[in-house]
């Protein structure tokens, strides 16, 4: 369980560029169709310039790509293997393309304890801003993770 | 792509069926996304937690329903996207991935679309459901 103190404690910055190859990848991995995905020439037919970010891509930047958080949490008796992934929620504020750099410091933004059939459980919420190499503000991640047997 | 100011509240979006999900799915998401969770390629590690095996990651099923949202517009025009998991997905599940729309309306001159998602399995069990808004892009 994470002590309650810690609410509204901030952890990194974290800094990632977007690179093509992990949006063909990710993109190629789910599915996902439009050509704008993979080629530059699509993308810049549409209008865009370079690849677009798919909408999850961000995924790729958050809590369970970063070990440097991941050991953070553990470190506040949160590990790994106790965490589940209960709601992810993204607000899009300025398109994100390969090239852009994504600069985020992840918040404890709420931390709840309950009761559950199998016993107590903490509900940790995780918000990240993450603001371009311009510093605008491009994608608010909201991530809430259940904290097993807290 | 759809013309999007077709739509009204109630339609439902086109969605589409997975066939049986796999392990070897679940490992190249693993790989393309950076999430290594073992809970979702390591069988033994998803036995001990209770699953019977691996589960797939949440965020492969809300990949999954941003297919699905996609036909609100292109890249770009997304303007939030939700989702809550309800249940774990196993291997050989099949989802069944749908949406509706919720809502239309103006807002300083864009027209806003709002829908919601779902993802469910062969066992009519819900996996995770989501709502997303969209505008076309100004």
């Amino acid at each position: 369980m994470i002590d309650p103190s810690h609410l509204g404690r901030a952890f990194g910055p974290y800094t990632v560029t977007v690179e093509r190859e992990r949006i063909r990848r990710f993109a190629e991995t789910l599915g996902l169709p439009e050509r704008v995905y993979y080629d530059e020439a699509a993308a810049r037919a549409a209008g865009l310039p370079d690849l677009p970010a798919p909408p999850t891509l961000a995924t790729c930047y958050g809590l369970w790509a970063n070990l440097a958080l991941l050991a953070e949490l553990e470190a506040l008796g949160a590990p790994l293997l106790r965490l589940l992934h209960g709601e992810q929620g993204y607000v899009y504020h300025a398109p994100v393309f390969a090239g852009d750099t994504l600069t985020g410091a992840p918040v404890i933004a709420a931390l709840a304890r309950k009761e559950g059939r199998r016993g107590p459980f903490q509900v940790l919420t995780l918000e990240t801003r993450w603001r371009n190499q311009r510093g605008q503000l491009a994608i608010t991640d909201t991530l809430v993770v259940v904290v097993l047997g807290a | 792509m759809p013309l999007f100011k077709t739509y009204r509240v109630g339609d439902e979006l086109p969605g589409f069926e997975t066939g049986p999900l796999t392990p070897e799915w679940f490992s190249r998401y693993a790989v393309a996304s950076g999430d290594h969770n073992p809970l979702h390629t390591d069988p033994a590690v998803g036995q001990a937690a209770g699953h019977g095996g691996v589960i797939a990651h949440g965020m492969l099923v809300m990949g999954l329903l941003g297919r699905v949202a996609a036909h609100l517009g292109g890249p770009g025009a997304l303007q939030e996207f939700r989702t809550r998991f309800q249940a774990p997905t196993r291997p050989g599940d099949r989802l069944r991935c749908g949406g509706r729309i919720t809502a239309i309306y103006e807002r300083e001159g864009r027209t806003f679309v709002e829908a919601e998602l779902w993802a469910i399995g062969q066992d009519g069990v819900a996996r995770a459901s989501g709502a997303v808004v969209a505008a076309p892009l100004p």
